[in-house]
């Protein structure tokens, strides 16, 4: 009520002005809203356009007074106490309630505050969201060393890392442990594998008597127990797994977590090397020690091979073969030497099989007796291990004059056998010569070449 | 329009707030739990770590162990294959074992002489990483049962327990002067050219 504003109604058209506000108001001359007061521009508000009939007409007509004559709105919105006029029904005050007060400034400057703390809120969001990841940002980027910079610990992230590869350092000198293990063993039974041969090789002669034969068996018997028990122990060391299970940022499968730990353990082993080779006083032995380990960490077929070997109860020539293919699988020195004299061919046993064939085809060769009875004398030979290919030359002296049938004798004998093959001779001249008591002799040069055979051939059957 | 543009204004503010607020109780949430599992795995792989450590304490005394009962072998080993894959050409060592093995089988009725020796110059062995060859010519007449022996010799070189040079025969030219071959004869004499290699490991100092 001290903030009421009275309203005069318009008069003879004009609008009506808005009265100063009282004392107790704060503002002088406001710019009020009241009912309907957003349209300045309109004449008068609400109440107004309620109490107006026409531009310059009256007002609200009350009964028994004179139409021409306008009341006084403030009389009328005045309460019943302080209406000057008396007994006249409620007001449009009454009516309406207090009138519902408008402050523009006040208004706005709660519009501003609601503003401001909205911002301050939306700062605030951002702010924390800043704060939130910058945290874990720190805190989970390995790469950030801000916290070890300025309080000598590192973040969670580092740690995590550094925890990892503490236990990867740790897991990998073990696979160090093991692979000098595996080393050891395997140049023990390296050691073991040559004595064996030829104990086996020597219980095979098919000339041994029965108690020799006893005696290299059980000698092979002993020396097999103790390959078998270095074996099984190759088998232990490596069946153990390269890797550990660890916690890792990103998801790997178990066959890429085993290369990762097979990459450090050869990274650590070529770097020992390199540490050894770039020394004062390099020792080749260390040296050979370790570059034998890294050819052995790469070495997969040999791992394939020791952890397929079934050893018990194997028969004593198969155990000699096996033995032969590990060392072949091997990369040391030894398995270097091994495959070396796997691919060296034996002449001692070459020139017998060729004594052997050519005895198919003349039954006294070698004999001695060429001159009295003629066959097949070789004067040279010559062999390459280079190109495989045997070349022997010689003559041949026959009664008859069917020298060339005899030659090819030969040739099919030889074409015939599993250890010679390719053989090519296609061109054939003989002399004929007449001896003292009139018997014809007939000679032909022999120069025969051919391969030394290494696998089936089929030739081998169709000549018959 | 004034209270319209209010209160969209503060709706805004109000709503990009409401986002991202819960844009970060999510990212928070979700690198809370990547911080645990951090820290528990950290926690973990020092126990990894310990355990790790007392398997390779064990074993390193099992290596220690064995390798002391192999030294003996090893040292052995070593010079074996020192022998059999000498670190160079070695040429002048190789010249005095074949001296000794002619010398050694060298007998009024049964003779073997070596005539001419003459070395190549060492390359790599093909397809033996770590290996050199050095090519070896030599002339030799001797009976036929010596014949079998330097075959032999050869044939049995590059074992652990003869500790003998590696060697394998390249070519042989056989001849047999007197007439032709008499298998039956040990003591009839062959002349022999023998084209061989005598391996060694990759020298570490070139010439």
């Amino acid at each position: 009520m001290d903030n009421e504003i009275k309203i005069t109604p318009p008069v003879n058209g004009q609008t009506p002005n808005l009265p100063d506000s009282t004392d107790e108001v704060e503002e002088k001359k406001p710019e009020t809203f009241s009912l309907g007061a957003g349209e300045k521009k309109q004449e008068g508000g609400i109440l107004d356009r309620l109490l107006k009939k026409s531009p310059g007409a009256g007002t609200i007509a009350m009964a028994g007074e004179n139409a021409s004559k306008i009341p006084d709105l403030s009389e009328i919105l005045k309460t019943p106490k302080q209406s000057s006029g008396s007994g006249s029904g409620p007001s449009i005050s009454q009516l309406l309630g207090p009138q519902p007060l408008f402050n523009k400034a006040a208004f706005e400057e709660a519009y501003k505050k609601k503003l401001k703390i909205c911002q301050n809120i939306f700062y605030g969001a951002i702010l924390i969201a800043i704060i939130a990841f910058g945290f874990f940002y720190v805190q989970l980027n390995p790469q950030i060393t801000i916290l070890n910079d300025l309080f000598d610990k590192p973040n969670i992230a580092s740690d995590f890392e550094h925890s990892n590869t503490e236990v990867k350092l740790k897991q990998t000198e073990l696979n160090i442990v093991n692979y000098r293990l595996i080393r050891l063993l395997l140049d023990d039974l390296s050691l073991s594998i040559d004595p064996y041969v030829k104990v086996v090789h020597e219980m095979g002669d098919k000339d041994l008597s029965d108690e020799n034969r006893a005696t290299w068996t059980s000698l092979a018997d002993a020396q097999v127990v103790q390959i078998r028990q270095r074996l099984k122990e190759l088998q232990k060391y490596y069946r153990m797994p390269l890797s550990i299970s660890l916690v890792e940022r990103k998801v790997m499968t178990s066959e890429e977590v085993e290369t990762q730990f097979h990459d450090l353990l050869k990274q650590q082993l070529v770097e020992q090397k390199q540490l050894l080779t770039q020394a004062k006083e390099p020792n080749p032995d260390e040296i050979r020690i370790v570059d034998n380990l890294i050819k052995l960490v790469d070495n997969a077929g040999l791992k394939t091979k020791i952890l397929a070997a079934r050893v018990d109860n194997m028969p004593h020539e198969d155990v000699v073969k096996l033995l032969s293919e590990i060392r072949a699988q091997g990369t040391d020195e030894l398995s270097s030497v091994q495959k070396i004299k796997t691919a060296r061919l034996d002449w001692a046993r070459r020139i017998q099989d060729i004594h052997s064939i050519v005895r198919q085809a003349d039954d006294l060769y070698g004999q001695g007796l060429f001159k009295d009875v003629g066959g097949f004398l070789f004067s040279s030979y010559r062999f390459d291990a280079t190109t495989g290919r045997i070349s022997i030359s010689g003559v041949t002296k026959t009664a008859n004059n069917k020298t060339f049938s005899y030659i090819t004798k030969l040739i099919d004998a030889i074409e015939k056998s599993t250890e010679f093959k390719d053989i090519d001779f296609r061109s054939f001249t003989k002399t004929v010569e007449e001896q003292k008591d009139g018997r014809k002799t007939y000679s032909s040069g022999v120069n025969l070449e051919f391969a030394i055979q290494t696998g089936p051939d089929p030739r081998d059957e169709q000549v018959k | 329009m004034m209270q319209q543009d209010s209160i969209k204004g503060s709706t805004i503010y109000i709503l990009i707030a409401g986002i991202i607020i819960l844009a970060t109780a999510a990212y928070s949430f979700l690198q809370y739990g990547l911080m645990n599992d951090y820290m528990k795995a950290t926690a973990d792989n020092a126990t990894r770590r310990n355990s790790v450590a007392a398997v390779l304490s064990k074993r390193t005394d099992e290596f220690r162990t064995f390798a002391v009962a192999q030294s003996e072998k090893q040292k052995s080993l070593a010079r074996n294959i020192s022998e059999i894959l000498p670190p160079n050409e070695n040429y002048t060592e190789l010249t005095r074992l074949f001296d000794e093995f002619f010398a050694k089988n060298d007998a009024r009725e049964n003779k073997i002489f070596q005539s001419s020796l003459r070395y190549g110059n060492g390359a790599p062995a093909k397809g033996m990483p770590g290996i050199y060859a050095l090519p070896i010519s030599m002339n030799i007449e001797g009976t036929r049962d010596n014949f079998f022996k330097f075959l032999n010799f050869i044939n049995d070189s590059g074992t652990v327990d003869t500790a003998r040079r590696l060697m394998a025969v390249d070519s042989i030219q056989l001849n047999f002067p007197d007439g032709g071959e008499v298998v039956g004869n040990a003591k009839q004499m062959i002349n022999f050219t023998v084209e061989m290699i005598a391996y060694y490991q990759t020298p570490k100092i070139r010439k």
